[in-house]
């Protein structure tokens, strides 16, 4: 898979730092790194973490997304952009109340 | 067969595998079971206050704990530490190096940290009579994307040298490098807990990792891009991520799996910096296309937009109150919204 580094974000910072600055880093004008460059120690160390990866307990989604719904909706009280109460102490409004100091 | 062969072929059966066991407790996703959620309301959000001191493009900035301080990097080559709530600077720190990609502030408020293309982070204490560099860690081989304090002991980095390492700010060394992304590293994002945080990455994956041991617990793919920008719910059992194919996602960590993905026809632009409000209902994200958008993260709908900056929205953040949100562009002005 080809990384074309002029339409992506990371490639506006580097194209915009590029003017004035000697890149050493080898992967700033490379395409990714696929399977095939990597050495046997990566290689190795990238199926063995796979293994691992495979391990993990996986919860049944109609357990989670019910109970991440549920703790957004409990906290949606407290959240000040979505309960006007909240900032009816706005800091960054000017209250009524002038104070010449 | 060699040995590489081998390898490789024994790499794709578990990533395989992977996907089946993700399919396997696939049996219902956010659009189902947020059906009868009554949607977020239309927000809409004032300019509070425009914070104009910086000279060039804004490329990052982090909100202090106090809810009041930022600071924030500028390509001028300087850090800018601003008092939200007057809109006055408070310190200003001159960067060695002026190609700057992230900044951060520390939990305590005295120290912050920056870095970019000098593959430096370098870190400075604000609270001795003069600002003082306290240190600067040099290890990585690629720019530095980003970094988080974890403490005023403890800091996390991510590089385009494609690895994120967690540093000791006393010795100056990397504790743990943790491998295992192929593409330059663009973001992080810490857990609630901070036993647990999140890379994004230009090979289009995200990474959750262990802290303290160093692995790669889960990978979560999906997008087609770069992800640019990365972060927890604030329950941690999530994690959202903005990224160059101009979609965010959401993935849950517990299934291990993508759950909704927030995109529209109408949307052609990358995703470069994201935060939630504190409910983790609203996702504010800032685009290339100079807006930043407001999603209903449960039921995956526009429901505001953020207009007022003349170029790319590079940066967003949200206190940990959640009284406002800023956004940083690099049209060279942060402003402040609620």
């Amino acid at each position: 898979m080809l990384h074309n580094l002029k339409h992506s974000y990371s490639g506006y910072l580097l194209e915009d730092f590029k003017q004035s600055f000697h890149f050493t880093s080898k992967l700033l004008n490379s395409d990714l790194i696929t399977m095939d460059e990597l050495d046997e120690t990566q290689l190795k160390n990238h199926v063995d973490s796979l293994k691992q990866q495979l391990k993990f307990n996986r919860e049944k989604t109609s357990v989670s997304i019910p109970e991440l719904i549920k703790w957004t909706e409990e906290k949606m009280n407290e959240d000040p952009f979505l309960n006007p109460d909240i900032l009816k102490d706005n800091p960054w409004v000017e209250s009524s109340k002038c104070v010449i100091t | 067969m060699g040995e590489m062969e081998q390898m490789k072929k024994e790499a794709e059966a578990l990533k395989t595998q992977i996907e089946a066991a993700r399919k396997a407790v696939h049996d219902t996703d956010m659009a189902s079971a947020a059906a009868g959620v009554a949607p977020a309301p239309q927000v809409q959000l004032k300019t509070r206050k425009t914070l104009k001191g910086h000279l060039a493009k804004i490329y990052a900035m982090h909100w202090s704990t106090d809810n009041r301080l930022m600071v924030s990097a500028s390509q001028d080559g300087k850090l800018l530490i601003w008092d939200s709530h007057s809109g006055n600077k408070v310190n200003a720190v001159p960067l060695k190096s002026s190609w700057v990609m992230t900044c951060a502030y520390a939990p305590s408020g005295n120290l912050v940290a920056s870095g970019g293309l000098d593959n430096m982070c370098t870190v400075y204490n604000l609270k001795t009579p003069v600002i003082k560099t306290v240190k600067e860690l040099d290890a990585h081989t690629g720019y530095l994307s980003c970094a988080r304090f974890l403490s005023d002991t403890e800091i996390l980095t991510s590089s385009g040298d494609t690895t994120c390492a967690l540093w000791d700010l006393e010795t100056g060394k990397q504790k743990t490098v943790f491998l295992n992304h192929v593409g330059d590293c663009m973001c992080l994002s810490l857990s609630p807990d901070m036993n647990s945080f999140v890379s994004g990455a230009c090979d289009s994956l995200a990474k959750l990792w262990d802290v303290r041991d160093g692995q790669c617990k889960q990978t979560f793919q999906g997008h087609t891009s770069d992800i640019n920008a990365i972060s927890f719910i604030p329950s941690g059992n999530a994690i959202i991520t903005g990224s160059d194919d101009c979609t965010c996602k959401m993935y849950d960590i517990r299934a291990d799996q993508e759950v909704i993905c927030y995109q529209d026809a109408a949307l052609n632009s990358g995703v470069t910096s994201l935060a939630l409000s504190t409910s983790g209902r609203l996702i504010f994200a800032g685009y290339d296309d100079f807006n930043c958008n407001i999603w209903d993260s449960l039921k995956g709908e526009k429901v505001g937009v953020l207009s007022g900056h003349d170029n790319r929205v590079s940066c967003t953040g949200v206190p940990e109150d959640g009284m406002c949100v800023c956004t940083g562009s690099w049209d060279s002005f942060l402003k402040i919204w609620n």
